[in-house]
């Protein structure tokens, strides 16, 4: 059940930023995506991803960062990264070829959409994993608004990849972007950032190797 | 009486049961432990009450004379052979739980107490009412050594609770379980061991079970880890009619792990937190649904990868081969394309950007493969990585995505 009263979210939203232990930022290993973030993208709140159905980018928008969490480096040791319910099956050698230490990877397969919420809270909650991408359908606002309370308790990036019909539901993610692939010879997606905590909102074109 | 002598055990390693209503605890060795005998009758008091029992706690140099004093009624704490002969000589020979028949046989030649047992004659006592007699009494006054076989303690743990009614409500059968478990934790402690497999049957009126199989993916020492990860279980599960009576079995491995507080201490109880949630994930999701990745020297793409099924142990070091580039993702198996005018089609024509890169292997095991792979871009600028079967008729597959 939610009260839809604006101004109580905002109270929420202030309540979460007041708890995050954040400041930590992942470099996103792309620096015009770093620049719009603020030095990366964000710890201690959540971060929503969305997506065109079908063949997307967003594993390779996100490699460079789980390449930098799970390989540690001179200010960190190596973490765990989880990987929740993703919708084909994480290739190995395509993860190795990208950069990621394979021994600090997590692939948690779901039967139902709906676990996929209740594994990433389970694994926000313990806090054993330094970056949490779950990829969900559905999800009702009090169950994104206790995930996003829990992302705030520790630094751990915490990403939610969702179609991109979710964009006009209203969401308490600190950071919110939607992906556009762009036809061409390059690899290249459109970031559009339209909810930035703080910070600018805007559109950013980054190249995938 | 096994689930009491297991109790017992945490006084001293040496308990028997005689003829299933009387535990013997030799507590010489436990003495400066409990702080004197009689904080070890008071404990064995409480704890027997605690249990629904009313004992009677005698202590004696002897074991038989302590038990005969406990057949007696007569609780007493005794620490000299005298203290315990002056206490026995008055005891009633009908309430040692000898045979009737010898009973009966005392009587007729007059003899009531243990007393007068003593001033027999040696040798008419054994040939009139047997050796072992004689034995035995020898035994309670300390002429002679008694030797009893300690009672081992099952290398598993198994118990029932049978439900006051039947009952398919979650709670109600938590409930139940947690008082095996706390059972089970009790076991646990006293054998200072722990366990990483439950089995948890649950029975229906008709007599049919359903089973209920936790493992842990290292052994725990308390039973209260297993609490949560049964509510996710129970939850989960549909039962085919309700249930009357609940099984807990489990296995125990040597030895308790104690946490770590030096040096590696930090290390491990992060490992304990990640192990912890894992061990959720899998009691709620399956233990297939949790998994770490691994690489396989091996040219198949379908087989250059495979699941570890315990990221904590097995996935240590992997070292970080060269490659070449191969997308992130993979279908669990190669998708046929159609084909128009020889150029493979999905979701609108493929562009065909980089290859081909032939991989041809296999053929030793009769799976060999001959395929010539891209990587290709459709109209929304999407990576695929697609093969052509070289064996076949040139079809078209798609077989990951890059991205």
């Amino acid at each position: 059940m939610s009260i839809d009263i604006p101004g109580v979210e905002r109270w929420h939203e202030a309540a979460a930023d007041s708890l995050s232990v954040s400041g930590i930022r992942v470099p996103s290993g792309f620096p015009a995506l770093d620049a719009m973030l603020g030095g990366g993208w964000p710890t201690g709140g959540l971060t929503e991803l969305l997506i065109e159905s079908g063949a997307s980018a967003e594993l390779g928008l996100l490699s460079p960062a789980l390449t930098r969490l799970s390989c540690g480096d001179a200010t960190a040791d190596p973490a765990w990264v989880m990987l929740i319910a993703p919708p084909w099956i994480p290739y190995a050698p395509g993860l190795c070829w990208q950069g990621l230490a394979l021994s600090r990877v997590l692939v948690i397969d779901v039967r139902q959409a709906a676990d996929a919420l209740w594994v990433m809270e389970a694994a926000l909650r313990s806090g054993a994993c330094a970056g949490v991408i779950a990829w969900a359908g559905a999800a009702g606002r009090v169950a994104l608004q206790r995930l996003h309370l829990l992302a705030g308790k520790r630094p751990v990036w915490s990403v939610l990849v969702r179609a991109a019909r979710f964009r006009y539901e209203r969401s308490p993610a600190m950071l919110r972007l939607q992906l556009h692939l762009q036809p061409g010879t390059q690899t290249a997606v459109r970031a559009e950032i339209f909810k930035n905590r703080l910070r600018a909102v805007g559109t950013v074109t980054v190249v995938l190797p | 009486m096994g689930r009491l002598a297991g109790w017992a055990a945490r006084f001293t390693p040496a308990v028997s049961i005689d003829a299933d209503q009387a535990l013997l605890l030799e507590i010489r060795g436990s003495l400066q432990l409990f702080g004197g005998p009689e904080k070890i009758q008071a404990l064995l008091r409480q704890g027997l009450h605690a249990h629904g029992h009313k004992p009677v706690v005698s202590c004696a140099p002897t074991a038989r004379g302590s038990l005969w004093l406990a057949r007696a009624g007569i609780e007493c704490i005794l620490l000299t052979q005298d203290e315990l002969r002056h206490r026995l000589l008055p005891v009633s020979v009908a309430q040692l739980g000898w045979p009737l028949a010898i009973q009966k046989m005392l009587a007729q030649t007059g003899v009531r107490t243990l007393g007068e047992c003593v001033r027999l004659p040696r040798q008419g006592f054994a040939r009139r009412f047997g050796p072992a007699r004689l034995h035995e009494l020898d035994q309670a006054f300390g002429r002679s050594p008694e030797l009893r076989r300690p009672r081992v303690a099952p290398e598993h743990f198994a118990d029932t609770l049978e439900l006051p009614v039947e009952t398919a409500c979650v709670a109600a059968l938590l409930a139940g379980f947690q008082l095996l478990l706390s059972r089970l934790d009790e076991r646990l402690k006293s054998r200072q061991a722990s366990t990483d497999t439950l089995l948890c049957n649950l029975r229906h009126p008709d007599g049919s079970d359903t089973v209920l199989c936790i493992r842990l993916c290292r052994p725990a020492a308390s039973a209260a880890v297993f609490d949560e990860l049964l509510r996710l279980r129970l939850e989960a599960l549909v039962l085919p009619a309700p249930v009357t009576l609940l099984v807990l079995k489990a296995r125990f491995s040597a030895g308790q792990e104690t946490t770590g507080s030096d040096l590696l201490g930090r290390e491990l109880q992060a490992d304990s937190g990640l192990s912890g949630l894992l061990e959720r994930l899998r009691a709620r999701l399956g233990r297939h649904a949790v998994r770490g990745l691994a690489l396989v020297d091996e040219y198949r793409p379908e087989r250059a990868w495979r699941s570890v099924n315990d990221p904590l142990v097995t996935n240590r070091a992997v070292s970080r081969q060269t490659l070449s580039r191969r997308p992130v993702w993979i279908l669990p198996a190669p998708r046929l394309l159609q084909a128009v005018a020889g150029q493979p089609v999905h979701d609108g024509t493929l562009c065909l950007e980089y290859g081909p890169e032939r991989i041809e292997t296999g053929w030793w095991d009769g799976d060999d493969v001959r395929r010539d792979y891209y990587v290709a871009r459709n109209h929304r600028g999407a990576r695929l990585w697609i093969y052509q079967d070289l064996r076949s008729v040139a079809d078209w597959y798609l077989h990951g995505i890059f991205g």
